[in-house]
């Protein structure tokens, strides 16, 4: 079963029109490793398959990935967990040392914080629990004295002057 | 640690508003360190960070003289110290953190 599934060009010859449009949905959308296994619980449950449900689940996984670097390749074990959501990439708290996590060292800490000045989050950081205590606490700090922006307002307010 | 004596290892940074003039900002920093001193402890280390832009503003000011201070101090003289800082209205912010841990 799950070899057929691997090839979806093979599927709409032996399978229900509805099913056919679900694989046509599917191929639009990049990221073709996950989009394969959500097909797998739609041919499963062969009733009705939920087209129009399975669609929007995958846009908003799409929206939610680019609000940082998007970098899915690899193999499919890499592209999607057990919930179905894509895993970031391990760059943002890569080669960043324990030692280095400190509330003035604002070069090290913006790179766990997005255009907005917002903190990642653990499954954006990718970093141990330890790691990421260390770095929320320190960036607090520097917000604290002004090092660091609170609000993307902030980011416009001093860029402007 | 329960040694009442005990002195504890601090870190101090605090912006002083950027209107205040070399004499000013020495005055201000000195009356600082008479006040750890009264609390019964004494600055190890100091790093005049200087004039630097401020992330946002504060009391309408886009910048700020930033000055770091190690400390020592019992921990009760924390609060003394603290108190001296918050008595000036021209430091805009200041953060003790403890580096001994």
């Amino acid at each position: 079963m799950s070899e057929e599934i691997r090839n979806p060009e093979v599927e709409p010859e032996q399978e229900a029109p509805e099913a056919q449009a679900d694989t046509e949905a599917a191929s639009e959308a990049p990221g073709p490793e996950s989009e394969a296994g959500e097909d797998v619980e739609a041919l499963e449950d062969e009733t009705i398959p939920p087209a129009d449900e399975l669609d929007v689940e995958a846009l908003e996984e799409e929206e939610a990935e680019e609000t940082g670097p998007t970098l899915v390749e690899g193999p499919a074990s890499f592209a999607s967990t057990r919930e179905g959501r894509r895993r970031s990439p391990r760059s943002v708290g890569q080669e960043v040392r324990l030692e280095d996590i400190d509330y003035k060292n604002v070069e090290v800490l913006s790179r766990f914080v997005d255009n907005f000045g917002r903190i990642y989050n653990r499954r954006k950081t990718r970093v141990s629990a330890k790691m990421q205590r260390r770095v929320t606490k320190a960036i607090k700090r520097a917000r604290h004295l002004a090092l660091m922006p609170y609000t993307y307002d902030h980011i416009r307010m001093t860029r402007r002057r | 640690m329960a040694d009442t004596n005990k002195l504890r290892e601090y870190e101090l940074v605090y912006i002083i508003q950027p209107n205040l003039d070399e004499e000013q900002i020495r005055s201000l920093d000195g009356r600082l360190a008479q006040a750890v001193e009264r609390a019964g402890g004494r600055i190890t280390g100091t790093e005049i960070w200087g004039q630097r832009r401020l992330a946002y503003p504060i009391q309408k000011f886009l910048e700020g003289y930033y000055i770091l201070h190690l400390l020592e101090l019992p921990p009760e003289g924390v609060a003394q110290v603290e108190r001296s800082l918050r008595l000036s209205e021209d430091v805009l912010r200041y953060l003790i953190v403890r580096t001994d841990e």
